[in-house]
This record gives C-alpha cells, structure tokens and sequence, in this order.
C-alpha cells in the first residue's frame, strides 16, 4: 500500500513542477488565464483526434491537444492584432468557443466513450499508478511518471537554455527583437510547453490543478523575492508543498485529492500575502503607521 | 558613407489614419539629433520604424551601421518585474552573447563600468521598483552604453528626470558624439534644442525640415510644425 | 396556437430562459468589458461553486435559486478579493483572477466529494452547475431568472451614467464627487449575480462567453453608449435563443455550448464584415 502512494506522491510532485515552470513566465508576463483558456481548449484537440483514431491510449490524442493549445494562442494572438479587442476580451472568446466544439463533439460522436469532461476537469490521480509503462516486457512503473518526467525535463531544459532569453522578452519586448532574439517565437515556445503540460498533467490532476499550480505558486513566490531566479527555486517549493500537503490532506481527510492540491496552494498564497516580511499585508499596515508616526513627530520637534 | 542612416518615402498608418506621410531624411555621423514635433506628429513611430518595429506602408530605410542601441520610453516598462539594476544594466550584452550563453564575469564588468558613467555605481543589487524617474533613465542609458553600438536612438530620455539626471545624460551623449556615435533623441523640450543638440529633424506627420540646428531651428520653421511660436521660446539667430 | 405553445412547452421554456440570461448577462457585460474585467466572468463562475455547496450542506435545500444564492455570496467574496489583493500588492489582475478562479473552484470540488461521502446528495446535482441544465428548465425557474433580471436591468437603469462614467474614467469620476467605490461595489455585486443566475442554465463553463462576446461584437458596429448597450442585448439573446433553438432540435446537442457556437458565429461575422474603427490605436 506504501508502495503505491509513494507513486502517487512521485506522480504529483512531477506534475506540480512541470505545472509551476511555464507559469511563472505566464504570470510575468500577465497572460496567466492562457492557462485556463488552454487547459480548457484543449479537449477540442484531444476529442478531435480521438474521432480520427478511436483509441483512447493513442499517444496522438497529446498532440492533437497540444496543437489545440497553440492553435488557441495563435486565434487569441490573431484577434489581438485585428485592433478590435483588447486581451482580456480576446482571450475570453476563443477558448469558450475551442472548449464548447470538443463538448459538442464529444455529445454528438463519442457519447459511449469515458472521455468524461469531469474527469478533464478533476483528472483523477488515484488511478494513475496502475496505467503502467510496459516496455519489451519489463514493468517499468506507472507511465505518468515517464510523461510527467519528460515533461519536466524538457520545461526546465527550455529555461534552462533560454533563460535570458525569457526574461528579456517579456521585461522589453521591443529591445528584445532590437537585439536580434525573436520574442514571439519565444513566446509561442512558452505557450507550446503550457500545452503539452497542461495536457500531460491534467490527466493526472485535471485541468482546475494544472491552472492552481501554474499560477498560485510563482504569484506567492512574487510576494516573497526580488530576483527571477529566486522566485523561480521559490516557486517550485511552494508548488511541490503544494501538492504534497494537499495529497496527504486529501487522504486523510478521504476528499477530492485534485481540489485538495487548489485549494492548499491558495491557502499559502493567503498565508504569504498576509504575512509576507515586507509586501504582506500586515507589514504594509505596520510599515506604514511607523512612518506616520516617524513623520509626526519630527513635525512636532519642528 | 558619412551617413548614420537615410529614409526614403516612408509612410506609416493605423488603419486608416495616417501617421507618417512621405518622410525623406539624411543623417550624418557623428552628430546628436533631435527628432522634434507636436503631440501626435509621429516622432516615436518614426523612430520605430527605423529599428522595424512597425510596419510600414512605403518607403526605404537605409541604416549604415550595425549595431543600433535602443532606450524606450519608460512607461513600456513593468518596473514591477523581478530585475535588480544590474540585471537590467547586463540585457546590454545580449546581443553579444546570442543565444543560450551566460553572461561572464567580464559582461558583468563592463556593465559595472556603465554604471559608474551614469552614477550609480552604488545601485547595482537594488531592485528596479526602488528607483526614482531620472535613475530609471539613467539606467537605461547605461544599458544602452554596455552595447557598444554605433547609432543611439532614444525616445524622450529628458522627460521627468531631475536635474543631476539631465547633466550626465548630457554629459554621455556628448562623449558619445567625440567617438564618433551617431545619437538621435525623440526630444519635446525647445528650449534646450541650442544647447543639447547639432542636427534636428522637424516633424508633424510629413517632414517640415531637417539639417543642422544652426540652420533649421528658425521661428518660421517651429511655427510650421507647431501652428505658432511658443510664448517663452526665444531662438538666438 | 394553444396546442402549438402547449406540445412545445419545454422548448418555449428553455427559449424563454435563455433569453433572459443572454440578455442580462449581455447587459452587465458590457460594463465588464469596457472595466478590462472580461475574464472576471470565468473567475466569479468558478468561484461560485463552493458557495453551492456550502449553502447545500447548510441548508439541506435542493432549490436551485437558494443554492445560486450561495454562489453569489461566494462570487462576492472571490471578487473583493481580487480587488484587494490587487490593489495591495504588485500582482496584476489575470493573476488574481487565476487564483481565485482555481482555488475556489477546488476547494468547491473538495466539498462536493465531502457531500458525496456523506451521501448528502447525488453527484448529478452539483455536476448540474458544470453545463447548466437549460434544458430542463421549469415555469417556477423561469419566474425566478425573469425576476432577478428584473432587479439588475433595474439597478443598470438607475445607474446608467454613473456606471459608465466609472467604466470610462473612474479618476474623474472621483473628481466629480462620485463615490467610485461603492459604484465600484454595487457593479461588482450585480454582474456576480448576473452571472450567478446564469450558472443554473449555462453552467459554469461558458458564462464567460455570454459576458464578452455580445458587448465585444456590438462594438464593432456601434459606439454609442445606449447603442452598444442594446445591441449587445440583442446579440446576446439572439444567440441563446437560436442555441437553445438548435440544439432541441438536434439530437444529444448540449444547450450550452451550441449557444456559444451560436454566439462565436455572430462575433466571427462581426470580424470580417464590420467597419474596422480607427480610434487611434483605440479597441475596445
């Protein structure tokens, strides 16, 4: 019985640092609710390409949502340029749009199929473990943890090489293509990884946890550093806390372990916004009746 | 070529509105230009399209040098990001370095050094949120330095900075100019254009003239760009 | 014709229904588009949901207008939240409208399994909110949404120019001696339960469509104020009328999501045959 929850909590901890990566740039950047347009546009994708292939297991049913995610950032992009509509409004009008065609399809064609859409938005981690990975005979463990670890590699990898690349983009876009990198290819790049994230992890935790872990960790993290790379290490903290005091809680308590992950990493993002040393709210308060105070009484000594 | 760059019929609209029209200019090197106008006479877009950062309707520009710097306006800036001073001062390099690489020890030095040009040697690790306007400029100027380009091309550097501000950045576009820099300033204040500056372009939409202070900066030629001569301004002949 | 309205019943009910929340939710969406808020509508939706089910396990009701009472009270609090944490801290609104957005809606998804346990309720119940059940709408629902429209076209009424005014220049609204903030509030509160009300028959999923789309296609083809207003309505109606339309009419087509479809064509239309306006480089 260990055995197994360790590989739930492995799976997790994968998936809350996969998650958590893009984010940050995502929440730098201001587009944080791409992660919510994706997370949803994606089930276009996959019950697209579940009609073309009819095999739940298919590996294509991740590309086809993945190229629904982009496909979804290029339309938002696109609606942006036209001048009639600002990003707010663009994005809100895409992916309800993706997200509805993929429960139309899903309705209309694939009723009997389980491609339930409680389970793109709960996902259910429980069950993870015993999808195995079975290569040449061996069992090598439960295949989320292959996708999840690629996935991680390859988020981190991307920040990794393109660390300033990354930063610079989003802090100057303009000096960014002055220089010579491309922004915009960087920032499909980062929209392209959300995808494939969202994608692999919501299988595991459901879409509502990948939006939760991709925004809630770096914004507390935002509150807590100054530096991106510290915010980033800080981040990634936060995000596996996240999802292992939320998991064990979930057990524990015997409730959803999905929204037991939210709901915990909301519950330290409201611990650090009260509490934070100097952006909290209560040193804000503090910080500022001294200075009232300081300001006073050299009035009065004048 | 003794020509920084030289732009031939452009044209520039949003939507149908236009915003540059029919624009032909020369710059030589080596000088410090001002790119003048009212509100709306398409100075920033001019500058814009210069480093093709817009798209435009017509025309041709022909830059001469390699290596282009560009200082922004500040309010493009999220001064919130999570950069300290030195970070920012360090983005210079980049071009440099290309892609993936880190910046060394020797990027770090010779940020350090910009910094000691604009004065602030003592604000390297202070978080960008922490600055006042004329310190965010100066920033950016040693941003702009740490490029070692050969055309500067800045939009408003003087607008909202205090006085000391104002002298270095002054003082580093003078020594720009004794190295043989080309340098060109988006500048909206008259009064300082004698002292700060040796060539201007005069704008309002289409190009009103352009050629050296001495020459251009005349009343008649304000008051075509303009509609009428400032009250204060007096140009000494 | 009696017979016609008679046999028919339920489709002229769904109709009916939709109609009304389209038209709402295209009103006070207007005002959220104009704030930059569109995506506050996808925020107070989910945020919603642990309202639900805290008001459930309360109350014990299964009405559905004392649980979408419950996610108001919770769309409220989610939405002062986002504008607190926003304005004490240096954290942008898509953020905040994320967290909230995401947590709420988990710890709602954690209370519904809590309910489940405890054999509470069935899963149907809650599950019902995901995509509204506008196709079982009775004549008691449609009383209820007709009066809670009602009230909100009431209040946008009596504070028509003050809430434009605040949409469009709130500094100078506080300058004239307007109290931004409790405008600010009274807005806040009607387009939660505006988007509450629509939860029942839209569900959660798609409320933020029928906030956006009506007021960001209405304008492209107008720009005044009164003018955007009603075309929003109307657009916002036309599609929840011809959605709800289609899909009783087409076997196993969700109400929901043909509405928006139905929505998105209006707005794709919109895109390639209006005027493109050149305010500058103005949009909406």
């Amino acid at each position: 019985m260990m055995y197994l929850q360790l590989q739930t909590v492995g799976i997790a901890v994968l998936a809350s640092i996969a998650c958590v990566l893009p984010g940050i740039f995502l929440v730098l950047r201001g587009v944080a609710l791409m992660s919510d347009a994706i997370s949803h546009a994606v089930l276009l994708g996959i019950a697209g390409m579940f009609l073309l292939v009819h095999n739940l297991d298919s590996p294509l049913l991740l590309v086809g949502a993945s190229l629904a995610g982009l496909a979804t950032v290029f339309l938002t992009e696109t609606v942006i340029k036209t001048r009639r509509l600002k990003e707010d409004a663009a994005i809100g009008i895409v992916f309800p749009l993706f997200f509805s065609c993929g429960v139309i399809l899903i309705s209309l064609f694939a009723r009997d199929v389980h491609l339930d859409v409680d389970m793109v938005i709960l996902g259910e981690i429980a069950f993870a473990p015993f999808n195995r990975f079975i290569f040449l005979g061996y069992d090598l463990g439960p295949s989320a943890l292959y996708t999840l670890g690629f996935n991680v590699l390859l988020n981190a990898s991307f920040i990794y090489f393109f660390y300033k690349e990354l930063m610079l983009s989003i802090f100057d876009y303009d000096f960014a293509y002055v220089i010579g990198y491309s922004p915009s290819l960087l920032y499909y790049g980062l929209m392209g990884l959300t995808s494939i994230t969202a994608v692999s992890a919501f299988d595991v935790v459901g879409s509502i946890v990948v939006v939760a872990l991709m925004i809630t960790p770096p914004a507390t993290a935002y509150l807590l550093v100054n530096r991106l790379e510290s915010m980033i290490w800080l981040s990634i903290f936060f995000s596996i806390l996240s999802s292992l005091v939320g998991y064990a809680t979930a057990v524990y308590c015997d409730v959803s372990i999905a929204g037991s992950i939210a709901t915990v990493s909301g519950l330290f993002f409201l611990l650090v916004f009260l509490f934070a040393p100097v952006k909290g709210l209560v040193a804000q308060i503090y910080y500022k009746r001294q200075q009232k105070k300081k300001i006073l009484q050299q009035l009065q000594k004048n | 070529m003794n020509q920084a760059f030289s732009v031939k019929n452009l044209t520039v609209a949003y939507g149908d509105r236009l915003v540059l029209l029919d624009i032909s200019v020369e710059v030589p090197r080596g000088v410090i230009c001002a790119v003048v106008g009212p509100n709306g006479a398409g100075k920033t877009t001019f500058m814009k399209a210069i480093l093709g950062l817009v798209d435009t309707i017509s025309g041709t520009i022909v830059v001469h040098h390699e290596a282009i710097s560009y200082v922004p306006q500040r309010r493009t800036i999220d001064w919130d990001f999570p950069v300290t001073v030195l970070d920012v001062v360090l983005m210079g390099r980049y071009r440099t370095l290309g892609w993936c690489r880190r910046p060394s020890e020797v990027d770090r030095q010779l940020a350090l050094k910009a910094l000691a040009h604009v004065k602030l040697t003592d604000y390297a690790d202070r978080h960008i949120s922490q600055l006042s306007g004329g310190e965010r400029q100066r920033i950016f100027l040693a941003r702009s330095l740490v490029q070692d380009a050969d055309i500067y091309i800045m939009d408003e550097p003087f607008v909202g900075v205090d006085v000391f501000t104002e002298r270095v950045i002054v003082e580093v576009l003078k020594d720009l100019r004794a190295q043989g820099k080309t340098i060109i300033v988006v500048h909206h204040d008259l009064q300082t254009m004698q002292e700060y500056f040796d060539w201007m372009i005069l704008l309002n939409i289409k190009l009103i003239a352009s050629g050296s202070v001495r020459e251009i900066f005349t009343q008649k030629n304000i008051e075509k760009a303009y509609g009428a001569l400032p009250a204060f301004l007096t140009i000494k002949e | 014709m009696i017979s016609y309205f008679a046999s028919h019943y339920t489709i002229i009910m769904v109709m009916i229904g939709t109609f009304l929340v389209g038209a709402t939710a295209a009103g006070i969406g207007v005002f959220a588009v104009l704030r930059r808020q569109s995506l506050l509508g996808d925020a107070i939706s989910h945020a919603a949901l642990p309202g639900i089910a805290l008001m459930f396990m309360y109350s014990m009701s299964t009405n559905p207008f004392v649980l979408l009472f419950g996610g108001g009270i919770a769309g409220c609090i989610g939405a002062f939240l986002v504008l607190l944490i926003t304005r004490t801290t240096t954290l942008k609104q898509d953020a905040l409208l994320g967290i909230i957005l995401s947590v709420f809606f988990g710890f709602g998804v954690v209370l519904k399994t809590v309910i489940q346990k405890k054999g509470l309720a069935n899963q149907a119940l809650l599950g019902k909110f995901f995509f509204g059940n506008a196709s079982t709408l009775s004549s008691f629902d449609i009383f209820a949404i007709a009066v809670m429209a009602f009230f909100i076209f009431c209040i946008i009424f009596l504070f028509w120019k003050e809430f434009f005014l605040i949409s469009f220049d709130p500094e100078f609204a506080h300058a004239n001696g307007y109290r931004v903030f409790i405008l600010e509030v009274v807005l806040t509160i009607t387009t939660v339960f505006a988007i509450v009300i629509g939860l029942h028959t839209v569900g959660v999923l798609l409320m933020s469509a029928l906030l956006i789309a009506p007021a960001a296609a209405a304008r492209q083809w107008v720009s005044s104020v009164s003018a955007l207003f009603w075309l929003a309505i109307f657009f916002g109606s036309l599609a929840c009328v011809a959605g709800s339309l289609i899909s009783s009419y087409v076997e196993h087509l969700p109400t929901g999501p043909t509405i928006v479809v139905c929505m998105s064509l209006i707005v794709i239309v919109t895109f390639m045959f209006a005027p493109v306006r050149t305010t500058g480089r103005g949009e909406l």
